[in-house]
């Protein structure tokens, strides 16, 4: 007798972003289980895109994406799968920021008060608030374009590009044969290429 | 691939780093809170049941792991003389068969059912289910992965090494042998004695018995000897307060399974110089998963749970039952170069004057001894041949500094452990600690680990 489970930590592996309706309606007819899957799909792109919406303020970041997820999943029965379900997730983020900036600038320093000298000081020769928010853009748009890609899409390319791994160390982490990381990764990477291209200005 | 397609590829991975980078994404904590706070918004909005929490954030960044692959480098000493000290003094008595399946399965439901409350007395059951599931086997083959060294100790973890297949075949019928394998490093019971054998370092060590389980395979023993797992696990989980619990879910077969989940504490300060070595010395997340028809252990995670982060240190997943195993695993050839482990150290003609030596000094005469490539005199600290690979690695080497002895938190370890930092004659430098155990007949230091 031989025995092979699935593996316990990464259930969605084999889910496509499509089936992210159904994973949706399962969590609002109470299946527990869906939850952890559909969280452990789009937490940490979701995370990213709020990061970067915040200009990298991580305390201020984690608030807008805990409350972001919180009114994501009670509003659950109203998503019907009209848009890519990371899609509908950064609607509520922006709304979430959009709060926290309101919330924020009720409370922000005038700049008249910060005196004149000091005003020096918080000049840099880091880059320009135009180049900043072109970043910003870009970041966005990678992090909206490979939070909508499959999990092993997404998977391969962070390992890869973001952490760094090798072709090899990529393969062990995702339990597949070097070949077939290989290929995986061609068809992430044009896939992202795609998704990416379908935006304005962006240079590849 | 041309320059074209690299400058897209290098443009891409530029991409990927500024939008979803490491420090783009919460930590284990956060991901922990956060996924506890969901279900509970789903348990009050659409009346599900509680269920047990699978998300594991990702491996924190490895630190330096060149440091950490050299740090590991030519500890098969240390590694050696700590199994030497455990078949002696743990392993026959710790996951002996002294009890039956059966009667251990009995006994654990009668101290669950005793001593703790309800969903512990739950999650014991479907493990004495396991164990009596298991009395009935013939042979057991396991394969996993762990995090670990090719060539290091069959118990030693590192959340900074890569995964590494681990395996354990074991027949109990009509003769108990085992073997146990990992890519630099075997083990074998053939029915008479047992045998490791370090492939990396050339080095052998028999013992004269047929040992259930020995050079620290005893953790791995343990998926095969289910009942021995849950008495430990459930004495443990009574003396040191461990929690555990049982969730049912739907496997990817479609079939129902009992999950235990175990979370264990070590016991040590989070800076212990052992902290996180080995499963014993870790605070870990054990998740045992069952068939709940036929009560057969299907798969165990174990997660390290560290300060910066839970970390996916081993994953056995392929279990085969009562499959026949060919005669030739249970066999052993050596090279016929191979050095054998010394079980005594030899008394010296000037044996007082290492004997009076300071940790710090034996640290300082056995890097000095490498340093004239003096074989002789650095083999008065060893309890093997310097081989010929160490001989030209670090020859030659250069001591910088050597600090002050101390001692881990873990009484169980009865060695010290000394700071150095020495230059290699390649001119790499290397800073590490020395593990150094004083030999009861000679009195002189001789080095556990640590070095080369």
């Amino acid at each position: 007798m031989s025995v092979a489970v699935e593996d316990l930590e990464m259930p969605s592996m084999a889910l496509e972003p499509d089936d992210d309706p159904a994973l949706a309606k399962r969590v609002a007819a109470g299946d527990q289980s869906a939850v952890n899957e559909l969280y452990q799909r789009h937490a940490d792109p979701l995370f990213a895109f709020i990061l970067h919406s915040l200009q990298g303020s991580r305390p201020e970041a984690e608030d807008v994406w805990q409350d972001t997820l919180a009114a994501a999943f009670r509003a659950l029965p109203s998503y019907r799968g009209q848009s890519r379900f990371f899609s509908w997730l950064c609607s509520i983020a922006r709304h979430k920021i959009a709060d926290y900036y309101r919330r924020r600038n009720r409370t922000t320093q005038p700049i008249l008060l910060i005196p004149p000298e000091e005003l020096t000081q918080l000049m840099d020769e880091g880059p320009l608030p135009d180049e900043l928010i072109n970043q910003r853009e870009t970041c966005l748009r990678v992090v909206e374009a490979l939070g909508q890609m499959p999990m092993d899409y997404r998977q391969a390319l962070t390992a890869r590009y973001s952490d760094g791994r090798s072709v090899e160390e990529v393969a062990r982490l995702l339990s597949k044969s070097y070949k077939a990381t290989e290929s995986l990764l061609s068809r992430a990477r044009v896939a992202l290429r795609a998704a990416l291209a379908q935006q304005p200005e962006m240079d590849l | 691939m041309n320059d074209r397609e690299h400058q897209d590829e290098e443009n891409l991975a530029r991409l990927i780093r500024a939008g979803f980078n490491e420090t783009a994404r919460p930590d284990a904590t956060m991901h922990q809170q956060t996924l506890r706070r969901l279900q509970e918004i789903c348990r009050t909005e659409y009346g599900s049941q509680p269920q047990e929490q699978s998300v594991s954030a990702k491996a924190p960044k490895a630190d330096s792991v060149s440091r950490r692959v050299r740090h590991e480098r030519n500890e098969y000493e240390r590694n050696t003389y700590q199994e030497r000290t455990t078949i002696m003094s743990k392993l026959f008595t710790r996951w002996g068969f002294g009890l039956s399946a059966a009667a251990a399965a009995a006994a654990i439901l009668v101290i669950a059912m005793l001593a703790s409350p309800h969903a512990q007395a739950a999650a014991a059951e479907v493990m004495a289910k396991g164990a009596k599931a298991l009395a009935k086997l013939t042979s057991v083959h396991l394969r996993g992965r762990l995090r670990t060294e090719p060539q290091d100790n069959f118990s030693m973890i590192s959340a900074a090494s890569d995964f590494q297949t681990i395996e354990l075949w074991k027949q109990f019928e009509p003769e108990l042998k085992w073997r146990a394998e990992k890519p630099a490093r075997v083990a074998v019971m053939d029915g008479n004695s047992t045998l490791l054998y370090i492939k990396s370092g050339n080095l052998a060590l028999k013992v004269p018995h047929p040992a259930p389980s020995a050079f620290d395979t005893g953790w791995l023993h343990l998926f095969a000897n289910l009942s021995a797992a849950i008495t430990n696990e459930l004495n443990n989980a009574l003396a040191k307060g461990w929690s555990m619990s049982l969730n049912r879910q739907t496997g990817a077969d479609g079939l129902t399974k009992a999950v235990v989940t175990i979370q264990t504490k070590a016991g040590l300060p989070f800076n212990d110089y052992l902290k996180d070595t080995s499963f014993d010395r870790s605070d870990t997340r054990r998740v045992y998963q069952f068939d709940d028809q036929t009560g057969l252990l299907e798969a165990v995670h174990i997660y390290l749970e560290a300060s910066t982060g839970e970390t996916l240190m081993f994953k056995l997943d392929q279990i085969e039952y009562n499959e026949p195993i060919d005669p030739s695993v249970f066999q052993l050839e050596l090279p016929t170069n191979v050095i054998w482990w010394q079980d005594e150290m030899p008394m010296l003609p000037d044996n007082q004057k290492y004997a009076a030596m300071t940790p710090e000094q034996a640290a300082q005469a056995y890097f000095d001894a490498f340093a004239r490539k003096d074989w002789a005199e650095a083999e008065k600290f060893r309890r093997s041949a310097v081989d010929e690979g160490t001989k030209q690695e670090v020859g030659g080497l250069q001591v910088i500094s050597i600090g002050q002895s101390f001692h881990s938190a873990d009484q169980n370890y009865p060695g010290l452990f000394v700071p150095y930092e020495i230059k290699l004659a390649n001119g790499e430098v290397l800073k590490h600690h020395i593990a150094l155990k004083k030999d009861a007949k000679t009195g002189r230091w001789w080095v556990d680990g640590g070095g080369f």
